[in-house]
């Protein structure tokens, strides 16, 4: 079904199947791909010097791009699967951590439009899905029409350069792998701070007493996720359980990160976030 | 672009732009004036209706998305046998919502009845979470939605007799 929209002179397409798909991306070098929540992404041809896409894809209606899937290492979702939907299938293999920011996305009924492709791509709402995806290692599998169908993944947190989506015209997000690991501890909060959310997320592993693995990701509305592998790696020898003196020293540190690297968050939000990193240390 | 789809179980062919909302299509169009839009993002619920039986905010769904697919309005589902066990059971409760969210949670409450072989408490509290009111008293809303699934399993099982 394809149409034009009166008003900002958009051809929509809406392919049925990958290949029309690719096809329809190979016709165009500048698109604007919409998702069901209203929320779309626009991806410019630089050669082009395209500012504005004429045409618009909607990939909704392919099946394929809404299938949940389990391997042996990883499930794999697509990213046209409604959250609800990923929910009431992967209840009982999801990562509690990706279960619980899924939950926390929206009311029932807009998570009955959501998809994950859209939370991932759409720059005002990735937040705490895109966070836990982030410390779950998932990475997306991508499909380039312009090099002969080659598929490639990327790690989630490489799909944003310079907060702007890193895909190329030509280019869609098949799946979204994520690999099966367990955690002992998952924490998860939320803050909202004029208007916007901010989610602090975290997963450890622990062994023989001591942390094995551990990870944790800020979730800032519309901006990129904030993950501290210096921190992370720090942490990741420490015994357990940890003294209140080491906690404190970790502590500092994050807190020195605000007025280093993110000075953007009011004094409000670097309080609570404090809290929460105080707070997922000592449940470790 | 036409688009074709069910409304209120009546097929419909319809000259649209794409990029419109549902809600706003279905208010000048078709004249379902049940659907309301307030706040166009999905936080109110008012404009909730059926889509394949799911419920869904119509603002946040636009107009390419409904290709085949089944609408629901209060329009229709109020002239269905489970909602006045529904309307009759909620009254009962002392239930009166107002015009403001009365068609958008109906039409939740009526999806989750049906759609529900038992309930609890946090169902019902999560299915209604997205219909936004601060003035009806939860516990007897909770109540009476289970009672009406109740009445309304009953009901079908003295058919089937
Ligand atoms: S108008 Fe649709 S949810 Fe408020
Ligand atoms: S009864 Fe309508 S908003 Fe509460």
């Amino acid at each position: 079904m394809n149409g034009s929209d009166r008003t900002t002179k958009l051809i929509y397409y809406t392919p049925d199947n990958v290949n029309g798909l690719l096809k329809t991306m190979n016709t165009c070098k500048s698109y604007r791909l919409c998702f069901d929540d209203l929320n779309s992404v626009d991806i410019l041809d630089k050669r082009e010097n395209a500012t504005t896409p004429t045409k618009a894809i909607y990939p909704g209606y392919i099946q394929e791009l809404s299938a949940l899937k389990r391997s042996e290492k990883f499930f794999e979702i697509g990213p046209e699967l409604r959250v609800n939907e990923l929910l009431k299938k992967g209840a009982t293999v999801l990562p509690p951590i990706l279960i619980r920011a899924l939950t926390e996305c929206g009311p029932p009924n807009v998570r009955n439009i959501l998809t994950i492709g859209g939370l991932i791509c759409a720059p005002k709402i990735r937040n705490s899905v895109f966070a836990a995806l982030s410390i779950l290692n998932a990475k997306a599998e991508v499909v380039s029409f312009t090099t002969a169908n080659l598929k490639f993944l990327i790690p989630v947190q490489q799909l944003y350069r310079d907060g702007y989506l890193d895909i190329k015209p030509g280019e869609m997000i098949l799946k979204i792998r994520i690999p099966y690991e367990e955690y002992d501890v998952d924490y998860f909060n939320e803050i909202q701070d004029k208007g916007t959310s901010i989610t602090f997320v975290g997963t450890a592993s622990t062994f023989k007493s001591s942390i094995s693995i551990c990870k944790f990701a800020i979730g800032n509305w519309g901006e990129e996720i904030i993950r501290e592998t210096e921190i992370e790696s720090g942490l990741a020898e420490q015994k357990l359980p940890i003294p209140e003196k080491i906690i404190e020293g970790w502590t500092e540190k994050f807190v020195q990160l605000f007025t280093e690297k993110y000075t953007f968050f009011s004094p409000y939000v670097q309080k609570a976030l404090t809290n929460m990193f105080t707070e997922f240390l000592s449940r470790l | 672009m036409i688009i074709k789809f069910m409304l209120n179980n009546m097929k419909k062919n319809l000259d649209a732009d794409p990029s419109d909302r549902l809600s706003d299509v279905l208010r000048n169009d078709f004249g379902l004036l049940s659907v309301n839009s307030s706040c166009n993002t999905g936080r109110c619920g008012g404009c909730t209706v059926l889509k394949d039986n799911i419920p869904v905010p119509a603002c946040m769904v636009r107009m390419f998305s409904v290709r085949n697919s089944n609408i629901l309005t209060y329009e229709y589902i109020s002239t269905t046998k489970e909602f006045e066990t529904i309307t009759k059971v909620l009254k009962a409760m002392g239930c009166n919502f107002c015009d403001f969210c009365k068609h958008g949670k109906m039409v939740s409450i009526y999806s989750l009845v049906l759609s529900s072989a038992q309930l609890t408490e946090k169902d019902v509290y999560e299915a209604l979470s997205g219909n936004i009111c601060n003035c009806t008293d939860f516990q007897s809303m909770c109540i009476g939605v289970r009672l009406a699934l109740n009445a309304i399993k009953r009901g079908k099982r003295n058919e089937r007799k």
